[in-house]
């Protein structure tokens, strides 16, 4: 606890040497996630050939394809695929109760959730998408240079919680992709939801947990503390509510999972303690369809 | 209560200060509960929608809190060494000298003495003081009395262990001079544990040590001072001795033990300095029988009297007059011949027919000569047989021929007085060395007036036991065959001599008498008398390790001592009691003390160390704390009542259980075996069972269930057909239940085997091992009937495998088993008394090539064991069913014919 603590205040201080780190992080989470044979077999992005037509008065003479005008007597323009990149905007939840990260876990939820934020730009700039972090003060870019700042601002995001989202306003017609543990209560959540869910085209909801609030694994006698230190709860003996937890926490889960699909948000699970490139997978299948 | 307070004592009180943190721990306790793990929890939120359904306690109960204060109080209490009646402590600041008496008084208050030692030894250990020991009596065959020191408390208390009551006087004289030789720097203070009874050098005794820096004496309380069982008249009637003669009367009871250590007959009485003496009237079978008699709660050599063959009563057979008719007074002979002999024997009278066929060891014809030739034939038969036939001579025998008699002799009496000679009357000579009759003391003179002679024959002398002074011959005696015939040459009246009114009269028939039945009609004069067997100073009777013979001219008069201890003497078949009563000076109580010495009566308070008292009371308030706290933790739903109904509901079931553990031991054959107060013993007795139970169940249709250990305190023995009985060296006494419950086993078809594990079981009265006397010890009261050693053709040797002997882990001891078992046990024996350790051969494991532990006959010889374990098993199964089967070839024959 008080590990994770320090190890995200000593991320905020020194970002400098987190940024790589979080960079590497989400790089081998993408290159992992890309290491198979993945390719899509139809036509995508932007730098792609689409066809060869007739050149037209209009035309850049830059933009005639000399080679294939050779072949015979027709002047051919190479005409690319006509590119409507999307802007999409990547919310982070940080934050007290985001630092905690129990034995079982690979990460904290906030350093998963931040890996995940950056990986997702890392596969979106590549896509030739815009990404911009929210509440970042950099604009949507897809430059190397863009993806630093994302990365930057969202190492040195140490507060960025439920309440702070109200100031996020997305661009029309964007995708927003909110990352975090959603603990608060469903209603705060729809109605967070149901304000931005007009602007978008598309939404996607990562809620982020460790195992032990999951499982609540803990045995004797405990005092339960709030993210602000002061909320207390004493448990003579946890292993006595421990099923009846498991129960609350998993209604929790399913009733975030409801309230994002019927406000179109589509909704994916992640358990600190699972294979972070498999979430990832799953995120970028889920978004595929649409980026084709 | 508040004596109760009074007599206690802590050691090191100052330990209790640590009471005062008592307090604290109360508020430390109160204040603080175990403290909780702080766990940060993001999902906060949930747990405090559960919480509510729950309270849970902040603070530890305050009885919870009241125990564990008793436990760290009862910890203080135990550290701080309480102990109960503390004695006051020991005078004086230099060493201390412990005198321990133990002569023959001691054994019968030895347990006091002990513990008034153990508790002199403690406090020298308290305050750090060396201990001289001494005793007063010396060890057997040694002539000087025992002195160790300077020793520390520990060594000292292991020495005390070592020192046993002897069966004969202290050497108060010895001891004394042992005190004012002994160069010692400082003077100490003696404490003497002593008996309170003085004798001779006792004053001086007490004297050296008071002069020695000053005396306590203990002494036994009037009515426990030591009392000595002895002879009132003639060996039958005995009385007991008391040191005080104004002790009060006391119930004992006095036991009269067989030969073969059953209780023959008992009796209860009120005995004081003023009582009667008692004699048992025991049926003359098994009066025969009779070898000691022991005062029971006063055991020990003082309290017991060993009897010998010749004081036991024979049966003699008088002939003449009839056995309706009573003697005419002081005319007839059977009238002086029963006077003589009634308290030392049972007298018949009849005709010699008669008297042969009631079966007497001894036969007195007073001046019988005529007889038919048939009866002369009987009689010759019966003298043949082992008969002793003791002759007067007389009117009638002077007259005609005589047969049976053990020198031929001349018609005609010789007168030495009368109207018609000038002879005088002839005395009797003292006995000759070799004749039985040497060591008798006359004082009277016996005049002998008239005489049958003998004719002179060359071995006349030798025949002959007593002599007048003349020469001629007055007692002669032969061997004939077995027998032995005895010729009186003068009247068994006064009619010829005076010896008939003499005591000489009574002594030389005693004597002759006792000679029936033995095999040498020689006197023992010129040999001595070996030990046989001595007592130890309980009473019982053990090898006698350094031991002197006593010369038999001594032999009335000597006094027990170290060389001479109480105990029989003899050869076997022949021996002579030696005994305590009757040879002691009479018994005085120890009346003052010189002044500065100090009396104390043993008394029950001693020293109780309450330590481990109190730790093992804060152990298991620990341990109860333990299982409070446990239960608080796992079962903190479980009402409280379902504690209680817990209990409620297993209860019964323990019940329960109990009579299906009766029905699975009843249901199936179990081999058991007793427990001893030796684990080691136990473990190895269970394994050699449970090795016997797989050879038998490979072997046989016998299959055991498994291996049951019985304390025989507690458990009903009645579902076992067979209990192995291993005997250690200190067994624990029998309560009265165990006892009738053993009985009852054995009196309904039980069989038990007992193993001495000694191999050196003799037999009954002689016995030596410690595990042996541990054995008779422990089975005093059990009514064991007669044993034999087991025939070549019993049953155990062929009831499954054809057998030699009964090897266990020793080869060679033999077996001992029923003579005539009772009727409705098919000839199985309820006793059987061995020492071959046969379940250290069943436990017997192979261990790289050798067997532990170790048989010198190797796997043979384990194999062998076996075969007698599965005997035994079939024996105590199956009965005489094997005996019966080796007369089936004879059945068969006949069923040809």
């Amino acid at each position: 606890m008080h590990r994770d603590a320090a190890h995200i205040r000593h991320l905020a201080e020194d970002a400098s040497n987190t940024v790589p780190a979080l960079m590497m992080a989400a790089q081998r989470a993408v290159d992992s996630m890309m290491g198979g044979d993945h390719r899509m077999r139809k036509p995508g992005s932007g730098e792609r050939f689409w066809q060869f037509r007739d050149y037209d008065s209009s035309d850049r003479p830059q933009d005639i394809d000399w080679r294939q005008s050779a072949k015979n007597d027709t002047v051919y323009v190479r005409e690319k695929e006509k590119q409507n990149s999307q802007n999409i905007t990547i919310w982070c939840q940080s934050g007290p109760s985001m630092n905690f990260q129990s034995n079982d876990a690979h990460y904290s939820k906030a350093w998963a959730a931040k890996i995940l934020s950056l990986a997702a730009a890392l596969l979106f700039s590549r896509s030739h998408e815009m990404v911009r972090l929210a509440g970042g003060t950099f604009p949507a870019g897809r430059s190397e240079k863009s993806l630093q700042h994302f990365a930057e601002e969202l190492v040195a995001q140490t507060d960025n919680s439920m309440a702070s989202f109200g100031s996020v306003e997305p661009k029309k017609n964007s995708t927003l992709i909110m990352i975090g543990d959603f603990l608060d209560d469903v209603d705060d959540i729809r109605t967070m939801l149901s304000r931005v869910s007009p602007q978008l085209t598309r939404g996607v909801l990562v809620q982020v947990l460790d195992p032990a609030e999951l499982t609540l694994p803990y045995q004797g006698r405990y005092v339960f503390e709030g993210t602000d230190g002061h909320d207390t709860e004493t448990i003579g003996n946890v292993g006595s509510i421990r099923g009846e937890y498991q129960k609350r926490i998993e209604a929790h889960i399913e009733a975030v999972k409801d309230c994002a699909l019927h406000q179109g948000f589509d909704a994916l699970f992640y358990n600190t303690k699972d294979d972070i490139s498999r979430c990832l997978f799953e995120f970028w299948m889920m978004m595929g369809g649409e980026l084709s | 209560m508040s004596a109760f307070l009074s007599s206690l004592v802590f050691v090191h009180p100052w330990i209790l200060t640590a009471a005062i943190i008592l307090p604290l721990l109360w508020f430390l306790l109160r204040v603080s509960p175990p403290a909780p793990k702080r766990q940060m929890f993001p999902p906060l939120r949930f747990l405090k929608e559960l919480v509510p359904e729950r309270t849970t306690p902040s603070t530890t109960p305050w009885w919870l809190l009241l125990l564990r204060c008793l436990i760290v109080a009862f910890a203080i209490l135990a550290l701080a060494r309480p102990v109960l009646n503390p004695s006051e402590g020991l005078p004086g600041s230099a060493d201390v000298r412990l005198v321990i008496e133990n002569g023959w008084a001691a054994a019968q208050s030895w347990d006091d003495q002990m513990k008034a030692a153990e508790d002199i030894i403690a406090q020298a250990e308290r305050e750090g003081r060396a201990v001289y020991l001494l005793t007063t009596a010396p060890d057997m065959g040694s002539d000087r009395v025992r002195q160790e020191g300077p020793l520390p408390a520990s060594q000292a208390r292991s020495m005390l262990r070592g020192i046993t009551p002897h069966p004969y006087p202290s050497d108060f004289a010895q001891t004394a001079k042992q005190v004012q030789n002994s160069a010692y720097e400082n003077s100490m203070h003696s404490f003497v544990i002593g008996t309170g009874l003085q004798d001779s050098g006792f004053d001086a005794f007490i004297r050296a040590l008071q002069n020695d820096g000053g005396l306590t004496y203990y002494t036994p309380d009037t009515n426990e001072l030591p009392v000595l069982l002895k002879p009132a008249e003639g060996d039958v009637a005995f009385s007991v001795e008391f040191a005080d003669q104004s002790a009060a009367a006391l119930p004992f009871t006095v036991h009269a033990i067989g030969s073969e250590g059953r209780i023959l007959d008992y009796k209860t009485l009120m005995l004081g300095p003023d009582s009667e003496a008692f004699s048992f009237d025991l049926p003359e079978t098994t009066g025969a029988d009779l070898s000691r008699i022991d005062v029971t709660a006063r055991r020990g050599a003082g309290g017991t009297w060993l009897q010998d063959d010749r004081s036991r009563k024979r049966h003699v057979g008088i002939a003449g007059g009839g056995a309706d008719t009573d003697p005419t007074p002081l005319i007839d002979a059977v009238y002086y011949l029963t006077r003589a002999l009634e308290p030392y024997a049972h007298l018949h009278t009849g005709t010699i027919e008669e008297l042969i066929d009631a079966n007497v060891s001894a036969l007195i014809l007073p001046d019988v000569a005529a007889m038919t030739p048939s009866t002369l034939a009987t009689l010759e038969d019966w003298v043949k047989d082992g008969g002793l036939l003791l002759r007067f001579a007389g009117p009638a025998m002077s007259a005609g021929e005589n047969f049976l008699t053990p020198v031929p002799l001349l018609k005609g009496t010789r007168s030495l007085a009368g109207d018609l000679t000038w002879d005088e009357p002839q005395a009797l000579a003292p006995f000759p060395e070799d004749s039985p009759l040497y060591g008798i003391r006359f004082e009277d003179k016996i005049d002998v007036q008239q005489q049958i002679l003998a004719q002179p024959v060359p071995d006349l002398d030798d025949k002959t036991w007593a002599a007048l002074e003349d020469g001629t011959p007055l007692i002669t005696a032969s061997k004939m065959e077995q027998g032995m015939l005895v010729l009186v040459h003068t009247t068994a009246t006064p009619d010829w001599s005076n010896l008939a009114l003499s005591g000489l009269y009574v002594d030389v028939l005693r004597r002759i008498v006792s000679l029936a039945g033995s095999p040498s009609i020689k006197s023992q004069a010129n040999t001595s008398l070996q030990p046989v067997s001595v007592m130890d100073g309980f009473g019982s009777l053990i090898d006698p390790k350094g031991v002197q013979p006593i010369a038999a001219e001594e032999f009335d008069t000597l006094s027990p001592s170290a060389m001479h201890p109480p105990g029989l003497y003899g050869r076997p078949g022949q021996v002579q009691a030696f005994n305590l009563g009757g040879r002691l000076k009479p018994l005085h109580a120890v009346e003052s003390l010189p002044a500065g010495s100090v009396f104390h009566i043993y008394d029950q308070n001693y020293e109780t160390d309450l330590m481990p008292l109190f730790l093992s009371l804060a152990l298991a308030l620990l341990l109860l704390d333990w299982m409070i706290v446990l239960a608080m933790n796992t079962t903190f739903r479980l009402p409280r009542f379902a504690a209680a109904l817990l209990i409620l509901v297993f209860m019964p079931l323990q019940a329960q259980a109990q009579d299906s553990i009766d029905a699975q031991y009843a249901g199936h054959i179990y081999l058991a075996f007793m427990q001893t107060n030796d684990p080691a013993l136990n473990d190895l007795t269970k394994r050699g069972l449970e090795g016997l139970s797989r050879i038998l169940t490979q072997r046989t249709s016998v299959e055991p269930k498994g291996v049951v250990a019985l304390n025989p305190e507690t458990d009903t023995l009645s579902f076992y057909p067979f209990i192995y009985w291993p005997v250690s060296d200190k067994p624990v006494p029998l309560s009265d239940n165990a006892i009738k419950a053993i009985q009852h086993y054995l009196d309904h078809g039980g069989s038990i085997l007992f193993d001495t594990r000694d191999q050196g079981y003799s037999s009954g009265g002689m016995t030596s091992t410690p595990n042996a006397r541990a054995l008779q010890h422990m089975t005093a009261a059990l009514n064991i009937p007669t044993l034999i050693k087991a025939p070549d053709d019993h049953v155990l040797r062929k009831s499954f495998y054809l057998l030699d002997g009964f090897p266990g882990r020793y080869t060679d001891g033999p077996l001992w088993v029923e003579q005539q078992s009772a009727s409705g046990r098919d000839n199985v024996s309820s006793v059987l008394i061995g020492g071959n350790d046969w379940a250290s051969a069943w436990a017997a494991q192979q261990n790289g090539g050798s067997l532990t532990p170790y048989l010198t006959g190797g796997p043979r010889q384990q194999e062998m064991a076996f075969r007698f374990g599965v005997n035994m098993m079939m024996y105590a199964l199956t009965g005489n069913y094997k005996a019966d089967q080796v007369h089936l070839p004879f059945i068969l024959e006949r069923l040809d014919q």
